[in-house]
């Protein structure tokens, strides 16, 4: 009887619990396979997977990543775009997409078993898709201010009120931001910054 | 004479407790609606839609349990039962979204139980859900112990099936509407497409606005972001 162990770093959590199913059905499907949890402060043995959860973290600080990132399973989820491509080009450790329609448990087993990298298809076709850089928008002073104020929810009136400028002024640097992001509604706008702020 | 007390006394508790469950029925029956006994599962996701599974099928009264794949949703207007609840993970319906939109105020009209899942933070899309006629709106991170809860409901005293909202639904037009804007349309583009006038849609905006409880355009734009997100999640760009 084989015993593959998984030590979970972080509070368990619905992907946490759903995962262990997995591992239950593998196990369930693979009789001479069996799995079980390894505690926080097992120190004795080393696990064959450990599973980190960064689903809900915005940024990443990759230093920050445990040591033996070969046997590491990061949790991530598809609107995370920012934070998959740091994990991709600067680490070597395996990626699920939570938001991943179909994948094989059996694959994450296999890979950490080989030492190999597992990435999950919305990864990898992420991975493959990577275009490259585009070049930064530049903006002048004001716009970046009048930029700041977009973020924040201000409409037009609110933004030429705390700048003191007119309305006019206002909507016609919001012209100039639009053109220069290549949008050419407040929706494509909105959408451009989201984007933004989540990928790179 | 105290034996036939306590005979009696039974005799009365019993008809109190048949005629409290006949009520539920009664006010189920009236809204045209009957408890639950079929789950239909839709859930894209490969994790969440196993650990749903595993939480529908290890309750103490079983479930029939059917899942529906991704290409079929449209099946699912045709295989419904008022017996049914409809379960739908809408964090992964990527491109199906506005369908999935356009099914649950179907399933609204036929009085048929939903439960939609949304991930946390999404403030808009929980009140979109609300107005199109979704029974219970839960969140992803509490799925484990909300599904139960829900389902218990459901399946004894139909509690959320009688819950009212205290806003009007989205009609029809509205959903359309609001789908065309939230996939670019300007509202000049949605009066050529749909032959009307201009203010007419502005109308249809401003109704869609009071459903919502939509106070400023930037809650607009923001609720609009949130349906883009959702149904281009799967996008790479």
């Amino acid at each position: 009887m084989y015993s593959y162990y998984v030590h979970y770093s972080s509070p368990r959590n619905i992907w946490s619990e759903a995962l262990s199913l997995g591992f239950d059905h593998l196990a369930a499907s693979n009789p001479g396979w069996c799995w079980s949890v390894l505690p926080s402060d097992g120190e004795s043995t080393p696990p064959n997977l450990s599973v980190l959860d960064l689903t809900a973290e915005l940024d990443i600080d990759i230093s920050a990543l445990p040591g033996s990132q070969g046997r590491l399973l990061v949790l991530v989820r598809a609107t995370q775009k920012r934070v998959i491509t740091a994990l991709l080009t600067q680490s070597r450790c395996s990626l699920l997409c939570v938001d991943d329609h179909q994948f094989e448990i059996k694959d994450i087993v296999d890979c950490s078993h080989r030492h190999k990298r597992f990435l999950s298809p919305f990864v990898r076709s992420l991975k493959e898709g990577q275009a490259p850089k585009t070049s930064p928008v530049s903006l002048t002073e004001t716009e970046s201010k009048i930029l700041a104020f977009i973020r924040d929810g201000k409409s037009g009136v609110e933004i030429s009120r705390s700048l003191f400028r007119s309305q006019k002024t206002i909507s016609s640097h919001k012209r100039n931001i639009m053109r220069k992001f290549g949008v050419s509604d407040d929706l494509a706008l909105k959408r451009k910054l989201q984007v933004q702020e989540m990928a790179i | 004479m105290v034996h036939y007390w306590t005979v009696f006394n039974l005799v009365f508790i019993i008809l109190c407790f048949i005629m409290i469950g006949n009520n539920d029925l009664l006010k189920l029956k009236k809204q045209g609606r009957c408890p639950v006994s079929k789950i239909l599962l839709y859930e894209p996701r490969m994790l969440v839609r196993s650990l749903a599974q595993h939480l529908i099928d290890g309750r103490s009264r079983p479930l029939w349990l059917h899942q529906v794949s991704t290409p079929y949703i449209e099946d699912i207007r045709n295989s419904v039962n008022k017996d049914m609840c409809v379960l739908v993970g809408v964090g992964g319906v990527g491109p199906n979204f506005s369908e999935v939109l356009r099914l649950f105020r179907y399933l609204k009209i036929m009085k048929i139980n939903t439960i939609a899942w949304i991930p946390s933070g999404y403030l808009y899309l929980s009140r979109l859900l609300n107005a199109v006629g979704v029974n219970e709106i839960l969140i992803e991170d509490d799925l484990p112990n909300a599904l139960m809860v829900t389902l218990q409901k459901m399946t004894t005293h139909g509690d959320t099936a009688i819950k009212r909202r205290r806003v009007p639904d989205l009609s029809q037009m509205e959903l359309d509407i609001l789908l065309q804007f939230s996939a670019g349309l300007s509202a000049k583009d949605i009066s050529i497409e749909r032959g009307c006038c201009y203010k007419t849609v502005f109308s249809w905006k401003h109704n869609i606005y009071t459903i919502l409880e939509i106070k400023t355009p930037d809650q607009w734009l923001t609720m609009l972001a949130e349906m883009a997100q959702i149904s281009t999640l799967y996008q790479q760009r």
